[in-house]
């Protein structure tokens, strides 16, 4: 998958969470001030990342996350920790 | 030496306002103390002798041949565990004092105790009783670090069993798979009074915590929402059940703690999962979630239609979700009640609980409501989810109160359980 279409699979999955509309969200929005999502939010969001991209990160890790550019940057470290385990 | 350990009483909701008892067709449950209790006296050395009271039952404040006494106490208990303190005090008894409120406001509880233990009390336990026994007992003991959970003993269940009586007859027992938790919800304490590093038992553990209850013919109640988190959590969670399932026993859960959140992000095969291993009923909080927060408010109804579809997606699942719905949070206004009433008959909830917002010290919401200078009472007894302690942003305390009330009257009006095969039961009444 490339980084853009992660990028958009994570703003639509925040959308479906968030009362902004995934083509309003941008990388420097703060999870919890610009659109909402608190920390219980982040881990229903991280068990959707889990669930669709089989991804195995650590919910403490997920926690220190605070913004749109680190829940992508999270996503991509481990699908690319994923990838090398696989190969 | 002798240790009495005490779990003092606390008024719950229906003893706050017994008018309850005649609008809800639900049999009021005793259920049992916290595991607090059960936990300390596991890892008590059988060098000592162990008497356990439960103030809820019969008052404790009776004479005790006991060197020790040892209270385990939450904040609705706290004004109960003063005056228990000042009666075994004046018989020259050592008290010390554990749990939720100790570890929270240490310096309200230290001039009422010989000793208060901040925080989990295991790793610090074996320090106090050879203190103890030398007479050189600390005014406080605070572990440096949270306990190894893998390091514990089975909690001495025994002794909340061998209590039981006519109208103390717990269906089922607390059972832990973790503690701690690194989210901070605003009204929850868990994080702070058992550190925010989420640790498990280990599988084994937690189904030899189920196996000495089954042998009581008793079953578990799960109530820790965490379980379900993403990753090492829920894994756990699965294992659990995939154990239960492969022993063919039948089911020895009662109800497990969940949010609405945790039920739109699990997969349906793990609640396909939760139901074959005999789970029948979620214990579904609200409240503290946002979905919960942003539904009854009447100005998000993306958060409403998800509320919907958790409830949805539980009773797909046949699992009961018995639901915990909170009246008090800021964004509450004098529609919220009827709005949650509509909610509840629009999606089909036949069991629920409401709960006065109550800012609980130690929570963010206490910090942050102490700065508003909105707490107007401070008589812990009041702290029990029954009574509006503060001053609510949308609505007076008493229209909170009200509210609460009605919540309970209407939404359980016409309701009639007698037809059920099992006597239902409230969790928390
Ligand atoms: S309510 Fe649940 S998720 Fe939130 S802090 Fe407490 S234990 Fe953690």
């Amino acid at each position: 998958m490339t980084d853009d279409l992660l990028t958009q699979r994570i703003f639509s999955m925040m959308a479906e969470l968030s009362t902004v509309r995934a083509p309003d969200i941008r990388l420097e929005h703060r999870l919890r001030e610009d659109l909402g999502l608190d920390s219980v939010c982040s881990m229903e969001l991280l068990s959707m990342l889990a669930e669709e991209f089989e991804l195995d990160v650590p919910m403490e890790e997920a926690a220190q996350v605070t913004t749109v550019a680190g829940t992508v940057a999270m996503a991509q470290r481990h699908l690319a920790l994923k990838e090398r385990a696989v190969s | 030496m002798k240790i009495l350990f005490v779990y003092p009483r606390f008024s719950r909701h229906a003893e706050a306002h017994p008018e309850l008892r005649a609008w809800v067709p639900l049999n009021e449950y005793l259920g049992s103390p916290s595991l607090g209790i059960a936990a300390m006296a596991a890892v008590t050395p059988d060098s000592f002798e162990i008497e356990f009271r439960d103030d809820r039952l019969s008052p404790a404040d009776r004479p005790t041949d006991a060197d020790i006494v040892a209270f385990s106490f939450f904040t609705p208990a706290a004004s109960r565990a003063l005056e228990l303190a000042a009666y075994f005090r004046a018989l020259g008894k050592q008290t010390i004092a554990g749990g939720i409120f100790p570890t929270m406001m240490p310096d309200v509880c230290e001039p009422h105790f010989d000793a208060v233990v901040v925080g989990e009390g295991e790793p610090v336990w074996a320090q106090v009783l050879s203190d103890l026994r030398s007479r050189a007992l600390q005014r406080r003991y605070k572990a440096g670090q949270s306990q190894r959970l893998t390091d514990l003993p089975l909690p001495r269940v025994d002794l909340y069993l061998n209590k039981e009586t006519g109208h103390f007859q717990p269906d089922d027992y607390p059972v832990q798979l973790s503690r701690g938790c690194p989210l901070t919800c605003q009204a929850c304490v868990l994080p702070f009074s058992m550190t925010r590093s989420l640790r498990h038992f280990s599988i084994d553990h937690v189904v030899g915590q189920l196996e000495q209850l089954a042998k009581r013919g008793k079953r578990a109640c799960l109530t820790e929402d965490t379980s379900w988190f993403p990753g090492e959590n829920v894994k756990q969670l699965r294992l659990l059940f995939e154990r239960i399932i492969a022993r063919g026993a039948p089911a020895t859960i009662s109800y497990i703690g969940i949010s609405m959140p945790m039920i739109l992000a699990s997969s349906t095969s793990m609640l396909e999962l939760a139901k074959q291993a005999g789970v029948d009923m979620f214990y579904l909080v609200g409240g503290f979630d946002p979905v919960t927060r942003g539904a009854f408010t009447g100005k998000d109804p993306k958060s409403l239609a998800r509320a919907h579809d958790a409830v949805k997606k539980s009773l797909d699942a046949g699992i009961e979700p018995y639901t915990s719905f909170l009246l008090g949070n800021d964004t509450d206004d004098e529609g919220t009640v009827d709005r949650m009433l509509e909610f509840a008959a629009a999606s089909g909830i036949t069991k629920a609980e409401f709960a006065i917002f109550t800012p609980y010290p130690g929570t963010p919401a206490w910090t942050r409501l102490e700065k508003e200078e909105r707490i107007f009472d401070r008589e812990w007894s009041h702290y029990n989810d029954a009574n509006c302690v503060f001053e609510p942003r949308l609505m007076s305390a008493d229209e909170v109160t009200r509210g609460y009330l009605r919540l309970w009257r209407e939404f359980y009006a016409g309701k009639d359980f007698s037809t059920h095969d099992v006597a239902e039961r409230t969790i928390q009444f």
